[in-house]
């Protein structure tokens, strides 16, 4: 029913608005907005320490913010947790990856399907599973791991975990998903895919994905729209041409 | 003859440690729980039979009960045991109230254990639970009231309307058919989502949250079943022995169910039915010992030395057990999805 509302004003998709957070003496975010509309590839970059992935945390609920708030398709989410984000449509994954390893691959992905509380009592007549297991192979298969399915996920390389994860955050449709270095530590062919692969989404499945990435020669490419985090606070945005010529943000990478 | 009572009796004993095993399978061997109070939630079932069976028979029959109960339940439960020999039905209603109530009471205490568990880590729960069980246990030991402290209660023999061995065999019966029945629910929970999602949150219990899960619901739910189920055992326990005493259940006997988990594979449904008979023979075969070869100590004490090596050895040497968890067990392919897979496996 909000469907339609949001796409009107589809800078209502998601909102940050003013988020700091310290950790002890430390101000690791402060007072940063931004917001990311539907169906857009949206990067955040910043050097070692400027506080993208507590960002991110913050976003998918694993860390609670000091203040601010999140709108999420006109709800506030900023008190909500994480399991109930991940039902609303907020997906994330994680810096390394944390496949579930003595899961199958099928399994892993299964897990981000279906209820969040498995009824017990339902178990002892059978669950039919049959249409999610066909939709966990498709997603596999777009990501050439289908083959592995009934594999232990702690047999994987790391460049498998890492496309595991991504396929474990498509099996619950997303809206908005959240990537943290979703390249590092993949080889160029394979880190090139992944882009292409979220541009897709992007234009056939209207998915938002939300990335912080140190790779910009491969991800500014593909990106709508780029923040630059430094000490915690946002000194640059705007689209990646306009965001490579800020002098500012040169000075921020490279130093005085 | 001999033969026979012992057969009897150690099917009826598998049967019950199989039910202790299938629920400390669920919680620590799938959910990673590690439920170390699990003899209280024994101790639950078993102190239910201890302080209703004397009384509600007594009730039922129009005894008054006299005196003070820890030295006059003995004499009670003969005396009432001698009236159900000739009614079957008040057995049956005994045995079948005592089940009604002990389980339900478990499952409660089983949720209200769970909530330690959202806040403490791993070990930190594990001691809790611990100090949980023994204070059940101490308080049960000083409040003579209840079950006659340090000297136990009589429980009535609710089979005592059969004979030798029909009544033994009966007892078999009953207690394989709750075990069998335990450890398909057990099987059939192990190998469905929920069972995949208590993995889940045994590997990981960040991203099973990220990834939507109620972990607090899902603990809750599996130490209810779990609780449950050790609280049948416990019922079927006091019944079995015949009276029922405090100081039987120590933290000791929590430690043989976790034994027989490890020894038979954490994480496998078929784990606890191996780890339970695991078990089970090695406690005979020294029982063996001590009543037929003469050795210059008591095997009694020697067996948990003997126990305490075991786990160690498996522990180093074969931590998964004797029969691993093996993926995917949560997912059966049907004839289409198989035919998908290897359709497309040829095609590569």
């Amino acid at each position: 029913m909000r469907e339609p509302k949001s796409m009107k004003l589809d800078n209502n998709f998601f909102i940050a608005k003013n988020i700091s957070k310290s950790f002890g003496g430390l101000q690791a975010l402060h007072k940063v907005s931004l917001s990311i509309p539907e169906a857009s590839l949206t990067l955040m970059i910043g050097p070692n320490g400027s506080g993208k992935t507590t960002f991110l945390q913050i976003i998918s609920g694993i860390l609670k913010p000091d203040d601010g708030r999140l709108v999420f398709k006109d709800h506030d989410i900023t008190s909500l947790p994480p399991n109930l984000r991940f039902t609303l449509g907020i997906a994330s994954t994680f810096q390394i990856p944390r496949v579930f390893p003595s899961l199958s691959v099928l399994e892993n992905v299964l897990m981000a399907a279906g209820d969040p509380t498995p009824n017990p009592m339902r178990a002892l007549w059978g669950v039919d599973e049959h249409e999610l297991i066909e939709k966990a192979f498709n997603i596999l298969k777009l990501l050439s791991l289908d083959h592995l399915w009934n594999k232990p996920a702690s047999t994987l390389s790391g460049g498998q975990m890492k496309l595991l994860e991504l396929a474990r955050s498509l099996m619950s449709d997303p809206k908005l998903l959240l990537l943290d270095e979703p390249l590092a530590g993949v080889n160029p062919a394979l880190a090139s895919r992944i882009m292409k692969f979220l541009t897709e989404l992007k234009s056939c499945r209207g998915i938002a994905a939300f990335l912080v990435e140190h790779r910009l020669d491969l991800a500014l490419k593909h990106v709508d729209f780029v923040y630059v985090l430094h000490h915690g606070r946002v000194i640059s945005q705007g689209s990646p041409d306009d965001v490579l010529e800020d002098p500012l943000v040169a000075k921020a990478y490279l130093g005085e | 003859m001999e033969v026979l009572t012992f057969v009897l009796s150690l099917g009826t004993l598998y049967s019950i440690y199989v039910i202790l095993a299938a629920s400390m399978e669920l919680e620590y061997g799938e959910l990673g729980l590690p439920n170390f109070a699990k003899v209280a939630f024994f101790a639950v079932g078993a102190f239910t039979v201890g302080a209703l069976s004397v009384r509600l028979c007594a009730t039922l029959t129009g005894v008054a009960l006299e005196g003070e109960f820890k030295l006059r339940s003995y004499y009670y439960a003969t005396l009432l045991s001698a009236r159900i020999s000739s009614n079957p039905l008040l057995g049956l209603t005994v045995f079948l109230v005592t089940l009604i109530v002990a389980v339900p009471l478990s499952m409660l205490l089983g949720i209200l254990a769970s909530y330690p568990a959202l806040r403490l880590r791993e070990d930190y729960l594990a001691t809790t639970l611990i100090a949980f069980s023994e204070i059940l246990r101490v308080i049960t030991r000083n409040y003579e009231p209840l079950l006659g402290g340090t000297f136990g209660a009589g429980v009535v023999d609710f089979l005592a309307w059969l004979r030798s061995p029909w009544r033994e065999l009966t007892m078999l019966v009953l207690c394989s058919s709750l075990a069998a029945g335990i450890w398909f629910i057990q099987y059939k929970l192990s190998t469905s989502p929920f069972g995949r999602a208590l993995r889940a949150i045994r590997d990981d219990e960040l991203a099973s949250v990220a990834y939507g899960k109620d972990v607090a619901k899902i603990r809750a739910w599996t130490m209810a079943i779990g609780s449950g189920m050790a609280s049948v055992a416990g019922v079927l326990y006091a019944f079995y022995i015949g009276s029922v005493n405090p100081d039987d259940f120590t933290v000791a006997r929590t430690f043989l169910v976790v034994l027989m988990v490890t020894v038979g594979g954490r994480g496998n449904p078929y784990g606890s039915l191996v780890g339970a008979a695991t078990y089970l023979l090695l406690d005979r075969v020294m029982l063996f010992i001590k009543h037929n070869i003469p050795l210059p100590f008591d095997v009694n004490y020697f067996s948990y030395i003997i126990l305490g090596i075991l786990i160690l050895v498996i522990i180093v040497r074969k931590p998964e057990g004797l029969i691993p968890e093996r993926p995917p067990l949560t997912v059966k392919l049907n004839k289409i999805s198989e035919s998908n897979i290897i359709q497309h496996n040829t095609e590569k």
